[in-house]
């Protein structure tokens, strides 16, 4: 164990080069004194003569990676100890020489330095392990911050994050076993410290039985420094408002006199008064704080706040602070991500459906749904219904009420948490009073639930710059494993670089803070996660330009076969689409090769060529998960043409899963894919998704004021591929719209409703149908066309390892008015005749409509009468309603009724002192109309109105009314209507409708 | 641990705290009483802090008797009115107080750049390059049947070898000449060592404070201060030279040529 035993420069010594802002080119140099060494000390030549000489690169380093190298035989020139070397770069970089270099085992210890500081005090830092020897053991890091609630983020460490309570306080992190290049950073500055972990097992100071204490150290900590500071900033958002903290640090001996500024991002406006301290200014472009008096050691924070002036759509809000001292100099803060969205109301309720299959039998069953507010004062309700396979003789109605008027301002979250039970499947209705964005959620399982989906954003797109979601853990054994859970991949399209923000809430979306951010490459993935025990939580990812954002658990390290066969989505364009046409380009994931594939399906007309790309990152494989770094390329992995109605597809030919996309080179047809795994060929634990329809594929949802999406249709094209069972919902929101499915493969059940029919139509708005296609539809196309615009959802029956974005919520005309049919009064006698006679017959159909506003789920009872069954011209008559409420809860509507064209409006009651009387006129057509406001269950009133029986005659025919010109357009239209029920006197003349006959 | 002033009249506040892993412990590090609070009246005095009534571990090790749940820390904050330079050690003490028992040993290994003490008011004028140093040199451990414990094998240290222990490395960083100088402490003011070398433009010296030249034995382990005419330079200290030492424990990150930080362009 002495110098010659150790051949020089043998594995243990090397180098370990980081790169940090920018891409590095590197090259290192050897120092060679003039004589050899003497005694072991390297460098005795009289005065220190020798040459530097270059001995390996140039290596290009890029940020946030790390190469090693150690001296080759070549270079043996003993003793290798304390050998000089120097490492020259295009760009700064870290590098850190000695031997096994943070490889776990006994070793030294240092502060490391922060790269925007180049000093121990930052608040980013890079660390990089080398494991040239193989890794025998963790290594720890040591934060030590100045401020309460800083929060330091290591992933790849555990744990990933933890937070100050206090000031000056010291936390730990372990890194994790092939984490080789660590992240720090933290919203408050901090001095970081790295060592190994001592007493390891393997130590060569760890000798039997004896568990000696550390290794050898040594470190020089951080000196002082005259004047310097440091400037960060972090935002709190309370729904709408952006309340700014500016924090400054004086780290230096000296006092500062510093100015502070920052801007008004664009689409934001000053809330007068926020400023604290008192500002100097607040122009138009921003506010500024001058000559701020900071003493040594001093900690002094700016604050105000900001709020969103957009009326329609979102703004992601990416600023930074700025602060400068005659001393010190100018520094800025890093940028702080957050987003604001304002939507308009809808003018009845936003609305959508979704299904969610389970087999409801794991008693460990933790499936919800997520929904996310997007702006304040956004009131949501949602409606379930639960059912096995059909086996009555109706389709099920969604109409039990699970949420009612949930009120959430922006960012919060509200989780429903799915029934545990059997039946097997349920089935959602969501409204709100401004859109939200909702997600079905199960946990990620490690072996055998994959599951995956692409994040709607804030505007309903694809392709956007503001996306929320939930993270989850692996809920197995690797829960605390960051290397499993849910990964995020941000997808940037675009031939530029974007800068994408983490913005996390650990408590549902009170707080938010950042987490990181990153250049990602044009054209490059970038892959954020996976999640562990203590980083599960909200994220949202903000953007300067748009981009895709992947989610699920498809890249967790151990995915098992299962869980690679199970997830799929739909692909999606960097256009809002999920379904693209020639030139066009389609993005997904699939998983590993054996499963992993692209389902590729034409629809419409003629044929589509296609050619399939995989995304390989440029820095390969590191670590655990596929995607490392943040530019790549790509590379093609198939080609081919699709022809409408018919199938292409393209397997994965690596054995990790990845990003792949689908450019459509030539042809007319449209062409819509899945990826993932065995898709649509749905095995029980298979994911699930949304079917794209094909009239709407172009339909942008911001463009057409949310009235639609490309998921609410009425013409659908499913593959059915591989050789298991597919099940499929149509949640259909009308009454009275009638679907029709190919039928052939559909499997019976019990008494299954739907055998050997091809049309189904619904008998009440917000029902679902459901079918079960069997293995042997393998290879073919299942299409499905509706009366009216309805959701096509597919998928497995299994809880575990559902991941599926809710479908936008849409604002449409109400579609669920219930048809009342009111019990008129056993006296008068109504009499649907038509008599010739002196003395007119007053024959009545009474035609009462009910519009139930904002609450759905409300009944009401209406019954309407009315005081005589004979009327003569002048005569007053009497309509009143009744109205009762059944419950289940107070109910507000309104009840309204046609005043006939043959009358004049006299008057109207308010009959009870809770409502309200109007009339109102469109176009020729008057409304007697009012507001019933909170009537209690079980309570009841009623309203009446007068009118007079003016002009003679009319015909009623239901709806419709015919003025009488004269009596041969009468009887014509009379022949032709069949009408039964006809009210006319006479005027001058009689009617002979007998004789007309 | 030892400080050492940079200018006179500088009080030193030294806090610390224990901490633990499991569970994380959030304990202010100046919450209580500072374990060293002194007045110093002249710039690069040396300040040892170890004999006071507790030794602060850097880090036990898990098995140990008095933290037997996991290993523990010791996070330490140093507080002055003027900037000074501090450096950690580790004692590596077995059960009783012994400070030096392993230094230089074949199982440990360590080594640093030692930060600037030429804090002459300028802008952020320290860093890890400069014109005057001050380190604590020490001398190999010995396990000859000296030291409290068992005997652990592979362990061979000598403490009155004069060509182990800790030793310097200058490295001339300027493309002109140097000359670099050592004074030694004598418990009461620097003395020079007699040691004077003139380094070449970009050239490198090793160098320690033994009757050989090439280490610290027993005899001569203290504080040292380098001086620097000529230029600023960087200087390495560590024990990986030792004859005890296999080299396979230690590393420092680069130091930048331009600003003496550990991040940059042209790293030593």
């Amino acid at each position: 164990m002495t110098d010659v035993d150790i051949p020089c420069c043998s594995g243990n010594n090397n180098i370990v080069i980081t790169g940090l802002n920018a891409p590095a080119t590197v090259f290192i140099d050897r120092f060679d004194p003039a004589t050899g060494p003497v005694n072991n000390l390297p460098c005795t030549s009289a005065n220190g003569a020798g040459t530097w000489t270059q001995v390996a690169g140039p290596f290009v380093v890029n940020p946030g990676t790390h190469i090693g190298w150690s001296p080759t035989p070549a270079n043996t020139w003993a003793p290798a100890k304390g050998r000089p070397f120097r490492v020259r770069s295009n760009v700064p970089v870290q590098a850190a020489m000695g031997a096994k270099i943070m490889e776990g085992i006994n070793n030294d210890a240092k502060f490391v330095s922060g790269i925007n500081t180049g000093r121990p005090v930052d608040v980013e830092f890079w660390v990089s392990s080398n494991y040239a020897n193989g890794w025998q053991g963790p290594a720890t890091l040591h934060a030590i911050a100045f401020l309460p609630g800083t929060v330091i983020n290591a992933p790849g460490c555990t744990p990933a994050i933890q937070t100050t309570t206090g000031p000056f306080q010291g936390v730990m992190f372990r890194t994790l076993k092939n984490v080789y290049d660590i992240h720090i950073t933290s919203n408050y500055p901090i001095y970081l410290f790295w060592e190994s972990y001592s007493g390891f097992a393997n130590s060569e100071l760890c000798i039997g039985n004896d568990n000696h204490p550390v290794c050898e150290m040594v470190f020089i900590a951080p000196p002082a420094e005259m004047c310097a500071y440091t400037i960060s900033k972090e935002s709190k958002q309370t729904g709408d408002t952006i309340t700014y903290t500016i924090t400054i640090y004086n780290y230096g001996v000296q006092d500062l006199t510093i100015d502070v500024w920052d801007s008004f991002p664009s689409g934001t406006s000053y809330i007068a008064g926020s400023g604290n301290p008192t500002p100097s200014g607040t122009p138009a472009w921003g506010i500024y704080w001058a000559a701020q008096s900071i003493t040594s050691t001093a900690v002094k924070q700016f604050k105000f706040a900001i709020t969103g002036s957009i009326t329609d759509g979102t703004i992601p809000i990416i600023n930074r602070a700025n602060g400068r001292d005659n001393c010190a100099g100018y520094k800025q803060s890093e940028p702080v991500a957050n987003a604001i969205v304002k939507h308009l109301g809808c003018s009845y309720t936003w609305k959508s459906y979704g299904s969610y299959f389970n087999d409801g039998q794991d008693g460990t069953w933790t499936s919800k749904i997520h929904i996310y507010a997007l702006q304040d004062n956004t009131t949501v309700n949602l409606y379930q219904v639960t059912g096995g396979q059909p086996s009555t003789t109706a389709p099920l109605t969604i109409n039990n009420q699970v949420i009612t008027n949930q009120t959430l301002n922006a960012w919060r979250e509200y989780t429903y948490t799915l029934p545990v039970a059997s039946p097997a499947r349920a089935y959602y209705k969501i409204t709100s009073t401004y859109p939200v964005l909702w997600e079905f959620d199960s946990m990620p399982g490690r072996d055998n639930n994959g599951r995956q989906m692409f994040l709607y954003s804030t505007d309903m797109n694809t392709s956007d710059k503001v996306f929320i979601t939930r993270m989850n853990r692996d809920p197995e054994s690797n829960y605390n494993d960051t290397n499993h859970g849910d990964t995020l991949v941000v997808i940037n399209p675009n031939a530029t670089t974007v800068t994408v923000f983490i913005v996390r809430s650990l408590d549902g979306g009170v707080t938010w803070s950042q987490v990181t951010n990153q250049d990602i490459a044009a054209n490059s993935c970038w892959l954020f996660g996976g999640t562990d025990s203590s980083s599960e939580g909200l994220y949202m990812v903000i953007s300067q330009s748009n981009v895709m954002v992947y989610k699920g658990n498809t890249f967790a390290l151990d995915l098992g076969g299962g869980g690679q066969q199970s997830a799929f989505m739909y692909a999606v364009t960097p256009n809002n689409k999920k379904m693209a046409g020639n030139g066009e380009t389609l993005y997904g994931v699939w998983t590993k090769s054996g499963d992993g594939r692209v389902l590729l399906t034409g629809l419409g007309t003629g044929s589509q060529n296609y050619t399939v790309e995989k995304y390989v990152p440029a820095s390969g494989s590191v670590g655990n998960f596929a995607i490392s770094g943040a530019t790549g390329t790509w590379q093609v992995v198939s080609s081919g043409t699709v022809n409408a109605g018919s199938q292409a597809v393209v397997m994965n030919p690596d054995n990790i899963p990845g990003v792949v996309r689908i450019r459509l080179t030539g042809g007319t047809a449209a062409v819509q894919a899945v990826t993932g795994g065995q898709v649509t060929q749905f095995w029980n634990p298979s994911d699930m998704d949304y079917v794209p329809g094909y009239n709407n594929r172009n339909l942008n949802w911001m463009a057409s004021g949310g009235t639609g999406s490309h998921l609410l249709d009425n013409d659908f094209l499913m593959s059915m591929h591989g050789g298991n069972d597919s099940y499929v919902s149509v949640l259909v929101p009308d009454s009275g719209t009638t679907i029709y499915l190919d039928q052939t493969g559909i499997v019976t059940w019990g008494s299954d409703w739907n055998r050997g029919q091809t049309a189904y139509t619904s008998t009440a708005p917000d029902q679902v149908f459901m079918f079960y296609y069997n293995g042997g539809t393998s290879g073919t196309n299942k299409r499905l066309t509706s009366t009216a615009n309805v959701y096509m959802m597919l998928g497995g029956t299994k809880n575990n390892g559902k991941l599926i974005e809710g479908a936008p919520l849409v604002c449409q005309s109400p579609t669920n008015t219930p048809t009342i049919t009111p019990t008129l009064p056993a006296s008068p006698t109504i009499t649907q005749t038509i008599t010739r006679t002196a003395t007119p017959t007053l024959t009545l159909t009474v035609t009462l409509t009910l519009t139930v506003t904002n609450t759905p789920a409300l009944v009401v009872n209406l019954a309407k009468s009315i005081d005589k069954g004979i009327v003569m011209l002048g005569d007053t008559i009497t309509y009143c309603i009744s109205y009762t409420n059944p419950g289940p809860q107070a109910a507000t509507f309104n009840i309204w009724d046609t005043i006939p064209a043959i009358t004049d409006f006299i008057g109207c009651s308010t009959g009870t002192a809770s409502s309200t009387c109007t009339v109102d006129t469109y176009g020729t057509t008057r409304v007697v109309r009012w507001t019933i406001t909170n009537l209690a269950v079980g309570q009841w009133g009623f309203v009446c109105f007068w009118v007079k029986l003016a002009r003679l005659p009319y015909l009623i025919d239901k709806k419709e009314y015919y003025a009488m010109i004269d009596e041969e357009d009468v009887i014509k239209a009379i022949k032709a209507k069949g009408i039964k029920g006809v009210l006319y006197s006479n005027r001058d003349k009689d009617i002979d409708l007998e004789r007309e006959r | 641990m030892y400080l050492f002033t940079t200018q006179p009249n500088t009080t030193v506040r030294l806090y610390a705290v224990n901490g633990q892993m499991t569970p994380p412990t959030f304990t202010q590090i100046n919450g209580g009483a500072p374990i060293l609070n002194q007045f110093v009246p002249n710039a690069d005095t040396p300040i040892e802090v170890i004999n006071l009534g507790t030794i602060y571990y850097p880090a036990r090790t898990r098995g140990s008797a008095d933290l037997v749940n996991g290993f523990g820390f010791t996070y330490f904050m140093c507080e002055s009115d003027q900037p000074v330079c501090w450096e950690i050690n580790s004692s590596i003490p077995y059960e009783a107080n012994d400070r030096n028992s392993w230094h230089c040993t074949a199982a440990s290994d360590c080594a640093s750049f030692i930060a600037s003490q030429s804090a002459t008011n300028t802008v952020n004028a320290q860093s890890f390059k400069g014109n005057k140093f001050c380190t604590f040199m020490r001398c190999d451990s010995d396990m000859s049947g000296n030291v409290p414990g068992p005997y652990v094998a592979n362990v061979d240290g000598n403490s009155n070898d004069p060509n182990r222990g800790d030793a310097l490395m200058f490295f001339n960083i300027n493309n002109n000449a140097v000359t670099v100088s050592v004074d030694y402490w004598n418990g009461a003011a620097w003395v020079a060592t007699g040691f004077s070398v003139n380094i070449n433009a970009n050239g490198v010296y090793s160098w320690g404070p033994s009757a050989t030249g090439r280490g610290t034995d027993l005899s001569v382990q203290g504080a040292y201060r380098i001086n620097v005419t000529g230029g600023d330079i960087l200087c390495y200290k560590g024990d990986v030279f030792s004859a005890a030492t296999d080299g396979d424990n230690y590393f420092t990150f680069g130091i930048n040529k331009a600003d003496g930080l550990q991040i940059g362009t042209e790293l030593y």
